[in-house]
């Protein structure tokens, strides 16, 4: 009799006490199922449930459960032997659970289970990542636009220091030039009084 | 066009900043050898390396599971060629047993030797591994595997296989039952040897007797040869499982290879590259930099005074 397994509907109803299962050669039956429970035989694949109390049939290697729990026997039963399905305490070298624990990393267990967490994760990393690019790139884009239309306006009416030395030159000589009229004007105005 | 001084101003010094910008990533990149700085850099390869990086760990797992595996094998294989010349030893004593010529006196000793020697196969059967647990004794790693209880030696571990995952897709047996190698295929190698010793202990005086002893014997031999049969066919399966063992490290380590390739093709700097991209921008940046003191130290104002 191989180490048994139980699924989560077992914990629902724990095994309270331990169970013992007897063999008739008889019938090659075995006995000792729980009463109110249905016993599933999976032999080779074909699984057959019998109903609560009806006798199961024996078959070597056949998966048989009940109540959460599945275990098997094999070999050739003498008649009356007994098979006991009890908790395992001292098992304590049972790594079953870690393995499986262990296979959660490889198994796929994302997007709809055809992903590993491992794999979810990458596509995360690469979706933000992707999203982080594009970002980048509009952030580029338009800083771009922002710094063209500046360069637009200010073409328009930024100022330009050499534009307003220019400016101020121009001005300079204007005023320079005018004065000059101011001066020669109060020149000859001052020859013609002096004439009188 | 008009430049306006401040467009002249601002465009110098973004120019000078995205040249910095540009010159700092290379030399992160350079500093850290890794091309990424962050998952936008590349999200292709960010996520591929995340994957690879993933199963290079698994493959490092695997081969410390491999180690442990080994250890494990070995002690179960040296045990047991330990029991199987054990198991040898008894049937010669039992074949000189039989030997016509000799008397009651002379079976007493080969009768002591088989009382120690099931001793010994007791003591091997509890075989603890290095971290103090049995080997024989399934799940129940904590109890000890065979106790002789009022001369009879029962197993008091279960039928749990210890299995350990020593490659992708391979958990690898790594516990024996001790029942299923001492004691099934209808032998029970403790009692083999015990009956064995109380039929040489037994005086032989009537004809019964002798044949009594004979039965006895022949019984015997047949079972020693069947518990033979089990330990060395056990051997066998644990010498396949250790050269599996080396098989996978083959293939670990050019995995392990493959891996590292990969992830150094997707995250690895290409130093070469990035030496003369880093030479390139330093000659822009500074060409910029002294570009921008020249121009925007050219005033008209200058020329006043």
């Amino acid at each position: 009799m191989a180490g048994g397994t139980v699924d989560s509907s077992y914990f629902a109803a724990p095994l309270a006490a331990p169970l013992t299962l007897t063999f008739d050669s008889s019938t090659t039956t075995l006995s000792g199922f729980p009463g109110g429970s249905a016993v599933t035989v999976n032999a080779g694949g074909v699984a057959t449930t019998y109903a609560p109390g009806a006798s199961v049939p024996y078959t070597t290697g056949a998966t048989i459960s009940f109540d959460g729990m599945s275990i098997s026997i094999t070999g050739v039963p003498a008649n009356g032997d007994t098979f006991k399905v009890e908790a395992n305490t001292s098992g304590v070298g049972d790594n079953r659970n870690v393995l499986s624990l262990g296979l959660l990393q490889t198994t796929g267990s994302m997007n709809g289970g055809t992903d590993t967490l491992q794999g979810g994760y990458a596509q995360l990393v690469s979706m933000i990542g992707s999203k982080t690019h594009e970002l980048d790139v509009t952030s580029t884009a338009q800083t771009a636009l922002l710094s063209e239309t500046r360069n637009n306006l200010q073409a328009v009416s930024g100022v330009n220091l050499d534009e307003e030395a220019a400016n101020l030159l121009r001005y300079q000589q204007a005023y320079q030039a005018a004065g000059r009229v101011m001066q020669t004007a109060a020149t000859v105005f001052e020859v013609l009084l002096k004439l009188g | 066009m008009r430049i306006s001084t401040t467009t002249l101003f601002e465009t110098g010094s973004n120019r000078i900043s995205d040249l910095q910008v540009a010159l700092q990533k290379t030399q992160q990149q350079l500093s850290s050898g890794r091309r990424m700085q962050s998952a936008a850099d590349d999200p292709v390869a960010s996520a591929s390396a995340l994957e690879v990086n993933q199963s290079q760990m698994l493959n490092a797992q695997y081969a410390a599971n491999r180690g442990v595996a080994r250890d494990a094998l070995t002690l179960t294989e040296s045990t047991l060629t330990s029991v199987s010349q054990l198991v040898q030893d008894a049937r010669a004593l039992a074949v000189q047993a039989g030997n016509g010529t000799y008397s009651d006196k002379d079976r007493a000793p080969l009768a002591a030797e088989l009382r120690s020697q099931l001793d010994q196969l007791i003591g091997l059967a509890n075989a603890r591994d290095g971290a103090g647990k049995y080997a024989f004794a399934g799940y129940q790693v904590d109890t000890v595997s065979f106790t002789k209880v009022a001369g009879v030696v029962q197993y008091n571990g279960d039928q749990g296989q210890r299995y350990l995952q020593v490659g992708s897709g391979r958990a690898m047996a790594v516990g024996e039952t001790g029942q299923g190698i001492f004691m099934s295929g209808g032998q029970d190698l403790f009692k083999t040897i015990g009956d064995l010793a109380t039929v040489l202990e037994t005086p032989v005086v009537t004809a019964a007797d002798k044949t009594a002893m004979r039965a006895g014997l022949d019984t015997a031999l047949t079972q020693l040869d069947r518990g033979l049969d089990s330990v060395v066919t056990t051997l066998a399966t644990v010498g396949a499982r250790m050269k599996e063992l080396d098989g996978l490290d083959n293939v670990g380590s050019s995995l392990d290879v493959q891996y590292a390739t990969s992830l150094s093709k997707l995250q690895d700097v290409d130093y070469a590259k990035a030496i003369s991209q880093l030479s390139q921008q330093q000659t822009t940046l500074e060409a910029a930099q002294k570009s921008y003191v020249k121009i925007t130290g050219l005033s008209l104002f200058n020329y006043l005074s």
